[in-house]
């Protein structure tokens, strides 16, 4: 009798799980959705709001033709959440934002009302993942960096995102710059080095690095630093570049770094001042040399060690130097150093610290170990 | 009635859970910014003194829970008393920890699904797991609990990427006042809320190191909390880290393996649900022994349900919305402290007079020993 009640209880249970449970309220189809790739964020055309452009892929087409396709679709919107909200009256299908890979921000907004209430919204979004690229576009719009040219079948968002994961290794490119990170340094009211992008031939490409103060775009570094740049700020993995060692571009090279290593690090002086060191040092092997030089003898190879070092010592230099004159833009994070390192310190010169950078004595020493000049001596 | 005992095993599962899951949903108070690790050690320092003084009040009365206690040292009145208070505290804490996850899952991924919804799923499981016995809860809470380390093992390495040391700096740059509000934070969330494990000294046999349960799961909880904190510190950096309303959910966010193998977040938000249901249990038991004791029916069990049901109530009314909800756990010491360690300080005083009192005199032949 117990039995028989407990199995009625049992199946009267699963009947009314089976009616009433079939699914939740915030249960979504894939067919539903449209999956955002990548959103690029422009002037509205009256200059009141913001004009969003999102790189959709288009399931229905790509079933169609057996290959990835994508759309754009724009709206404009007082806020981007506005905009996303207005996407309503075009797509019937709900807007899919956790596999979103880039958010690229047009020079124009960057410049003139600054990223920090783009990267707000977006971070207190759930639907935005963190881990999110941020770029900056050197084109005449945003909307241009995630546009497909003609003829292009892939997903352009995913291409700049792998172009951007990539940095560090081989392909050099300014730095990562994920949301959450970028957030991070706003708050901290830190100076921001985000890669740029431009367009060639139909296609983004990276093009220098673009830098942030107090949350907006104050310049750009040309992308001829950039390899430079990611062996001053220790982001280097692995990566063969090459360079001109001397002004006439005689003396050609090139050079595989393994084992980048930098610290940077500050001194006080006697007048106050500061002597601000940028120390490199990474394994290398020579790849290329172009020159009348011989580097194949002890004597001529310890010639050309010296040489590399000090041509990346000036650039390194010129680099640090260009970002703090032209633009007054910490562009190694000396202040977070000095911060971290003696908080009571930085507390006293913290609010005459731009003066203090331009002022301060920079000081880079690199110092390559050649592992190996590649299969001949 | 068979009585239902926990093992020493099972009752550190439990405790350990207690603590460690709303510390993991909730994550740390981050008054002192980078050097709130300092405040978890002071509140460990604090804990130390308190687990002993709930471990001694075990002792004192093996075999017996908190509202027996109330009765032997308050007397009859002040037990009834006792009796009421607690197990509205009870009904409260299980009201505001499904508020908790509740709203936790409804930010994250149930926008439109009603909050009665999510609420009475964590109630009526907590509630069949209450109805189970303290046993049963004592085997689930063990099996919750290997769950929770092989998570935070993945977790640890699937964030390894992201470790930026730099946001541990500067150390040691925080005012007394911010670092010791960030222990007295942790001490009533989550660490006071133990004190209704004393509800279930009845289910721990007597002889079975009381000692031991609370000692080691305070001391294992803290280690816990430290890696946590550290790791979501140095993943998320410290703008972040203050702003994320669930930052170990955040960092979890950040977690891969290479390309093939991330948003372990799915995963870590069950455990946080199953650990919310495990700490829900422990309090809807220790309400319902409270109301059978003051009803005087003999099984708690037959009132688990309506105790389920007035703590579903609550939840339902208690806040608005997150910023309320938030508002409410930074005034909670307040009402809290007294409750988790002032009454169960005078209930340990006055005990160990009755039990000294109590205690025969030694005979002569003894002292001459």
């Amino acid at each position: 009798m117990k039995t028989g009640i407990r199995l009625t209880s049992i199946a009267v249970s699963l009947a009314i799980i089976c009616v009433l449970l079939t699914g939740c309220w915030d249960y979504k189809k894939i067919d539903d959705l449209t999956l955002v790739a990548g959103m690029a964020i422009d002037k509205a055309s009256d200059d009141s709001g913001y004009k969003v452009s999102l790189e959709a892929i288009d399931f229905s087409m790509s079933v169609q033709e057996n290959s990835v396709k994508t759309q754009i679709i724009q709206l404009e919107g007082t806020t981007i959440f506005d905009a996303f909200n207005k996407t309503k009256t075009q797509i019937v299908k709900e807007l899919y934002f956790p596999d979103m890979q880039i958010i690229c921000i047009s020079s124009g907004i960057a410049s003139d009302e600054g990223i920090a209430n783009i990267i707000e919204s977006c971070i207190r979004s759930t639907d935005i993942r963190e881990s999110v690229y941020v770029i900056i576009s050197r084109a005449e719009s945003a909307e241009k960096i995630i546009k497909p040219g003609e003829g292009m079948s892939s997903v352009v968002s995913a291409e700049i995102n792998e172009l951007i994961d990539e940095i560090g290794n081989n392909v050099s490119s300014g730095k990562k710059s994920n949301l959450y990170k970028i957030y991070n340094q706003i708050n901290d009211s830190a100076d921001i080095v985000l890669p740029a992008f431009s367009v060639k031939e139909d296609s983004p490409v990276i093009d220098g690095m673009a830098l942030i103060k107090d949350s907006r775009l104050v310049g750009y570094l040309d992308q001829e630093y950039a390899e430079y740049y990611q062996m001053a700020a220790d982001i280097l993995n692995n990566a063969t570049f090459s360079f001109a060692i001397d002004e006439s571009s005689s003396f050609n090279t090139s050079i595989s770094i393994t084992n980048n290593r930098s610290a940077i690090s500050y001194d006080i002086k006697e007048n106050e001042a500061l002597r601000l060191s940028v120390n490199v040092s990474f394994d290398a092997s020579v790849r290329e040399v172009y020159s009348s030089a011989d580097v194949d003898h002890a004597g001529g190879f310890e010639m050309f060690r010296r040489e590399c070092e000090e041509h990346i010592s000036k650039k390194i230099y010129e680099l640090t130097d260009k970002s703090r004159q032209e633009y007054g833009v910490d562009v190694l994070g000396f202040a977070n150093h000095i911060y971290r390192d003696a908080p009571e310190y930085w507390e006293q010169i913290k609010d005459r610290w731009e003066t203090m950078l331009k002022e301060a004595e920079i000081f880079v020493d690199v110092d390559i170990n050649f592992t190996n000049t590649s299969f001949i001596s | 009635m068979n009585k239902s005992f926990i093992t020493v095993r099972n009752a550190f599962s439990v405790l350990f859970i207690m603590i460690l899951g709303n510390y993991l949903l909730l994550g740390s108070p981050f008054n002192a910014k980078q050097d709130s690790w300092l405040s978890i050690l002071i509140a460990f320092a604090i804990m130390i003194p308190v687990g002993l003084m709930f471990a001694r009040l075990v002792k004192l009365y093996p075999e017996q829970d908190i509202f027996f206690m109330f009765s032997d040292a308050f007397g009859r009145a002040g037990g009834i008393i006792g009796t009421i208070v607690f197990s509205l505290y009870a009904v409260l804490i299980s009201a505001m920890v499904v508020q908790n996850y509740a709203r936790f899952f409804q930010i994250i991924t149930l926008w439109s699904t009603p909050f009665i919804v999510i609420a009475a799923g964590i109630i009526l499981t907590a509630v069949y797991l209450a109805k189970s016995g303290e046993s049963a809860l004592g085997r689930w809470s063990l099996a919750i609990i290997v769950l929770l380390f092989v998570l935070i093992a993945i977790a640890f390495l699937m964030t390894s990427q992201e470790y930026n040391f730099d946001y541990l700096f500067p150390a040691f740059n925080s005012s007394f006042e911010n670092i010791f509000a960030g222990s007295v934070s942790l001490l009533a969330l989550p660490f006071g809320d133990i004190v209704m494990f004393l509800a279930l000294g009845d289910s721990i046999k007597k002889g079975n190191g009381s000692y031991k349960i609370f000692m080691i799961s305070i001391a294992v909880s803290i280690m816990l909390m430290l890696l946590v904190f550290f790791k979501n510190l140095c993943v998320l950096g410290q703008s972040t880290m203050e702003s994320a309303v669930f930052p170990s959910y955040a960092a979890a966010r950040m977690a891969s393996l290479s390309v093939f193998f991330e948003r372990i977040e799915a995963v870590i938000s069950y455990y946080f649900v199953f650990a919310g249901i495990t700490k829900t249990a422990v309090c809807l038991i220790a309400a319902a022994k409270g109301s059978a004791r003051l009803l005087k029916v003999k099984d708690y069990r037959s009132v688990v349900v309506p105790v389920g049901l007035a703590a579903l109530a609550l939840s339902m009314t208690l806040f608005d919305n997150t910023t309320e909800m938030f508002d409410f756990i930074r005034k909670y010491p307040y009402l809290s402290l007294p409750l988790q360690i002032g009454v169960p300080l005078l209930l340990w005083i006055i005990a160990e007079i009755k039990h000294a009192s109590k205690r025969p005199l030694p005979s002569m032949n003894k002292l001459l020993d």
